[in-house]
């Protein structure tokens, strides 16, 4: 193929750019910016300082480990050569990987496609408000990644070499690989090459069994329908429903009209999409899901479905280009002037520095009750012992953990006596309330001491924030 | 031949997204922590130490206040001191630009038995107390001591 050198230019800007958008916020914070690299930058200093362990340590004597062990063995080994802690491992990595989709993709396109079509796809990837802001926290950015080679693969009936990568991807991400997985059969299926299932399974299945075989405890794990329950009281309609109903339905029924036409990359597209979306409307009914975890395969398959769309020869096609480049542009401005706040400000971060120190009345190490995003921040930064954590699998006492979350959700003081008295015999000394969190107040009615409390004014003074305080619980 | 025939899709594909990739190369540089606060010198920290937990009735007390400021200027504050919800006392003091002020509270005694109360509430005097409302409402930090 002739290279029009109008495209490699344009290309390397997209790059670029979409490199950009996405290293530069997590080079200029000191933390990483999304909740999840916190959890795994510690699971990863574990992995680091003991090698693998079968629990993580945590205050009702520890939970098994049931997260895949790549990822956390990356993120080791990356330190160890590098010398930078697992922390600045994870704040950099996976937007690095994220933004590799970006050239993977237009060359992918490219093969099945033409020049201006992948260059397209490489723009809505680029330039794709989803992704920027789900490139931080989770190596499904890998996964999402390596599907592009696992579908080359498949297209190639390359079973053997598939199976091998979906047995890798298991080892990073098992929902991704899971879902994946069960997009390629589908595909597979719907394409009439299902002979070619068996071999594709091989490798996941001796990855889940042999992993089971050897950690039968995670079994337990296997159930997950706490975490989603209070999840789902963040998801807003408008800002995450929106796309995958509105935005996914249009291009899908859109897609449809082209389908005359349409071959195996464009059918694979399409089922990506219309998958994606069902799973995501799952969680109306099904709390397994995280439903907001869904948006970033989605954003993904839009970035490959809408330009595939947008090739075909109607005369219409040709001004909606214009108009979704302008629409991608508009949402990305709209993520940078908004959505990439980091996990925790930076004054409540001074308090879980001075909470690092803090002793119980008895001398003895404080455990600290908190948001769980405070809490994974406290025991990742100051190697403290807090009551809740991120990552929902695997929660020993499931009945303790949802009646402490409820604690911090809710405003009623009542309520919350009632959650904290149920359980007054645990041992937890201190509590902190982040700028963020509600109901911080409803302590203070409490048998507590407000011992510290941290707060800031932007710019000039204009808006000061709520204060985040540490209560000190009385015997 | 319509409009959309004489369309130089090409160009205006190819201008656009060159020209977009280059506006977002700047736009990813605009991005600031500051914006979404974070900025360690807009910090103000505050916190109690050295306070009783048990007094006799009548016995003299003190603790510590300490004002730790990240703020790149100086910064004035006012001290207001209330038992069992009564205000008893105000003061202010001054801390200069990343810089911890200790102050030692003292001077006080309960007269009577039971669980009493201590509440300090730090507040910015460049507002007036009455403007507070949601913007400027005064930090606070208490604690409870029994007296027998």
């Amino acid at each position: 193929m002739k290279t029009d050198w109008r495209v490699v230019a344009i290309l390397l800007l997209v790059f670029t750019a979409g490199f950009l958008l996405r290293v530069y916020p997590a080079l200029t914070n000191d933390f990483p910016l999304k909740y999840d690299s916190y959890y795994h930058a510690r699971v990863a200093e574990l992995v680091k300082t003991q090698g693998f362990v079968a629990e993580e340590p945590w205050v009702y004597g520890g939970r098994p480990l049931s997260y895949p062990p790549v990822y956390h063995l990356i993120l080791a080994i990356l330190s160890q050569i590098i010398g930078a802690s697992t922390l600045d491992v994870a704040r950099l990595l996976l937007p690095i990987i994220s933004s590799l989709s970006v050239a993977s993709g237009f060359l992918l396109v490219r093969r099945f496609r033409d020049e201006k079509t992948a260059l397209l796809t490489a723009f809505f990837l680029a330039a794709n408000a989803i992704l920027i802001s789900s490139a931080y926290d989770s190596p499904e950015v890998i996964n999402l990644l390596l599907s592009l080679v696992l579908f080359l693969f498949i297209v190639k009936q390359q079973y053997l070499k598939s199976s091998l990568l979906a047995g890798a991807m298991f080892l990073l991400n098992t929902f991704s690989a899971s879902a994946i997985s069960g997009l390629i059969i589908i595909y597979l299926l719907a394409n009439k090459k299902g002979k070619g299932i068996p071999t594709f399974l091989i490798f996941p299945l001796v990855v889940f069994f042999g992993w089971l075989v050897l950690r039968p405890d995670i079994l337990s794990c296997l159930e997950n329908t706490f975490g989603p329950l209070f999840v789902g009281k963040t998801i807003n309609f408008w800002t995450d429903h929106y796309t995958p109903i509105v935005v996914g339905g249009l291009l899908f029924v859109a897609s449809l009209f082209n389908a005359k036409k349409a071959d195996k990359y464009s059918w694979f597209w399409l089922l990506w999409v219309l998958y994606f979306g069902i799973l995501f409307l799952s969680h109306y009914v099904t709390d397994i899901f995280h439903p907001w975890r869904h948006l970033a395969y989605l954003g993904f398959g839009f970035s490959f479905l809408l330009p595939d769309l947008l090739s075909g020869d109607r005369k219409l096609f040709k001004l909606l280009k214009v108009l979704f480049i302008l629409v991608f542009f508009a949402t990305t401005l709209q993520i940078y002037n908004g959505s990439l706040a980091p996990a925790l400000q930076s004054h409540e971060r001074s308090a879980i520095y001075w909470a690092s120190d803090l002793k119980s009345s008895t001398g003895e190490k404080p455990v600290f009750l908190s948001s769980y995003v405070t809490c994974s921040n406290l025991m990742t930064l100051t190697n403290q012992t807090c009551v809740l954590d991120l990552n929902f699998e695997c929660i020993v006492n499931k009945t303790a953990w949802f009646d402490y979350e409820n604690f911090m959700w809710n405003s009623d003081p009542a309520k919350a006596k009632a959650f904290f008295n149920k359980y007054s015999g645990k041992p937890i000394t201190d509590a902190i309330f982040g700028s963020q969190d509600w109901g911080g107040e409803m302590l203070d009615g409490f048998n507590v001491n407000r011992i510290y409390t941290s707060w800031a004014c932007y710019p000039n003074n204009s808006y000061c924030t709520k204060g985040t305080s540490i209560y000190e619980f009385l015997k | 031949m319509g409009f959309l025939d004489r369309y130089p899709e090409d160009t205006v594909v190819y201008s656009l997204i060159g020209l977009i990739s280059i506006f977002l190369i700047y736009q990813a540089f605009s991005y600031n922590p500051a914006n979404f606060l974070q900025d360690d010198s807009r910090t103000t920290e505050a916190w109690l130490s050295n306070y009783p937990t048990n007094l006799a009735i009548n016995q003299n007390f003190s603790y510590d206040l300490i004002i730790n400021s990240r703020l790149s200027g100086n910064s004035n504050w006012q001290i207001m001191i209330s038992y069992d919800g009564i205000k008893m006392s105000e003061s202010s003091l001054s801390v200069q630009a990343n810089n911890r002020f200790t102050a030692n509270l003292k001077g006080f005694s309960f007269t009577q038995a039971g669980r009493h109360k201590v509440e300090v509430e730090i507040f910015n005097p460049d507002f007036s107390y009455e403007s507070y409302g949601s913007k400027y409402k005064p930090y606070y930090l208490f604690f409870n001591v029994g007296v027998a």
